[in-house]
């Protein structure tokens, strides 16, 4: 009995936390768009996760995760408003380094931060869940609780709001 | 509306070549495009895993969980035993109550030994019931028909049948229902008889017959003669007699010039049909015929 891998045992909560805590952190960075409160979001998670190790299994400690880190992020919205700092890195071109094309991507990158900052947190997040993430709509799916079809839909209509305000500025 | 069905299956890179033939025959799907690799383009902040889990270490809620850890694994351990215990009582109860239900066959006698040794004769017919597995606790046999019983002694052993009930401590006894006549006859020991609300004690050599009034008959014999193939009969009307013969021979009798109110006393084997009419018809000074296969008559040959 007691060798039932158990998240109370540290090496099971550390082998979690190895393979639960970038992606985890990448979805409250959508989120947030600030790196230091997507931290400190993902480690109160994690604490919430070791104070309840007894009651959640190793295989339900990703949802437990996600779920957690979500209800501490729509808590904190709660009573802060949060500062738009959305990073842009954006790599150089390989195949056109001319100044022309540089100042289009620059431009190209200053119309996507407004058109990301212009979508709901919802939209926002399911949207770079699957671009940045790789996230399949199945997998966006189970982390809200709703269905494929509709996490398909978010994603999509999250792209389509994006092209019409980048038309738009 | 097809643009956008392949747009999104695109967003979930499942687009098939056709569709993804569509899409880039589709002007805006540039744009798109483009929108797509500049945001996969996004610097994400790498999470530090060893000073992440550091971090956490230092903070004073870390530690205490390790102290719940060993209620929380033997709490169910606990259930477990409880629900073993409750099931084997649950079980036992459900055993010993389970019934065991023998039926004699048409035409022969069983018997029947119980759990401690009392033995059961049943007759023909006859059926009883008891509990197997419950024996030690409650010794009860529910009857109906006829059977002798030879009880080991010990706690009370009880015989119930429609009519009444019969209470013995140790001996050996016949007990014979039909309709709603009871007779109870004992051989050896006390038996006690609760039938119609009176309580009657039946003493070796006396039987008993309850129905509606209860009357008193003497037996001869240490043991009822129908386990020896024989029926017998004391200070009995003749009509009884030839009844018991109908119905051990599967044969119809009918009487001739005779009274049927005469008493007899003896006994008739159940092997023989001639024998059998024979002593019941010789000692009142009767003759018998027999007509066809199944049908005999009684007369009396002085009055032929």
């Amino acid at each position: 009995m007691e060798e039932k891998p158990n998240i109370c045992q540290q090496e099971v909560f550390n082998k979690v936390y190895k393979e639960q805590v970038q992606s985890l952190r990448n979805f409250m960075f959508f989120k947030t768009k600030d790196r230091d409160a997507s931290y400190d979001l993902v480690q109160e998670a994690f604490l919430k996760l070791w104070q309840n190790c007894g009651k959640v299994s190793p295989n339900k400690a990703k949802s437990y995760l996600f779920t957690t880190a979500n209800n501490l992020f729509l808590n904190t919205v709660a009573h802060k408003k949060v500062q738009f700092k959305f990073t842009q890195g954006v790599k150089k071109s390989q195949d056109n380094n001319s100044p022309e094309f540089l100042l289009e991507e620059k431009e190209f990158g200053q119309k996507l931060q407004k058109a990301l900052d212009s979508l709901t947190q919802l939209q926002r997040t399911a949207f770079l869940l699957s671009r940045v993430e790789g996230k399949k709509y199945r997998e966006i799916a189970a982390i809200y609780n709703i269905s494929e079809k509709a996490a398909g839909k978010r994603v999509l209509d999250a792209l389509e709001k994006l092209r019409e305000t980048i038309d738009n500025l | 509306m097809e643009t956008k069905q392949a747009l999104e299956k695109w967003l979930n890179n499942e687009a098939t070549p056709a569709e993804m033939q569509v899409l880039n025959a589709w002007p805006d799907f540039d744009i798109y495009k483009k929108i797509d690799a500049h945001t996969k383009r996004m610097v994400l902040p790498e999470h530090d895993i060893t000073s992440g889990i550091k971090a956490l270490r230092d903070t004073s809620l870390f530690n205490k969980p390790q102290q719940k850890t060993p209620k929380v694994i033997t709490m169910p351990m606990l259930l477990k035993i409880a629900a073993i215990f409750i099931l084997l009582a649950v079980s036992g109860v459900f055993i010993t109550t389970l019934p065991t239900n023998i039926q004699a066959p048409i035409a022969s006698t069983q018997t029947i030994e119980l759990p401690d040794s009392s033995k059961i004769i049943l007759k023909q017919n006859g059926r009883i019931s008891y509990k197997k597995y419950g024996w030690p606790f409650n010794r009860e046999v529910s009857l109906e028909g006829e059977a002798y019983f030879e009880v080991a002694k010990g706690e009370t052993f009880t015989v119930v049948t429609p009519t009444g009930s019969v209470s013995v401590l140790g001996t050996s006894f016949n007990i014979k229902t039909e309709n709603d006549i009871l007779i109870v006859s004992c051989f050896e020991g006390l038996v006690s008889v609760n039938a119609n609300g009176i309580n009657t004690l039946v003493t070796p050599g006396d039987s008993f017959s309850f129905a509606p009034t209860v009357v008193n008959n003497k037996i001869y014999t240490s043991k009822p003669t129908w386990i020896f193939n024989e029926s017998s009969f004391v200070d009995v009307p003749l009509e009884a007699v030839l009844m018991e013969i109908e119905k051990h021979y599967k044969v119809t009798t009918t009487t001739k010039n005779i009274d049927v109110t005469l008493r007899y006393t003896g006994s008739f084997t159940h092997t023989n049909l001639d024998q059998a009419l024979q002593t019941v018809t010789l000692p009142l000074n009767l003759s018998f015929s027999k007509d066809s296969k199944n049908e005999v008559q009684i007369y009396d040959p002085k009055k032929q």
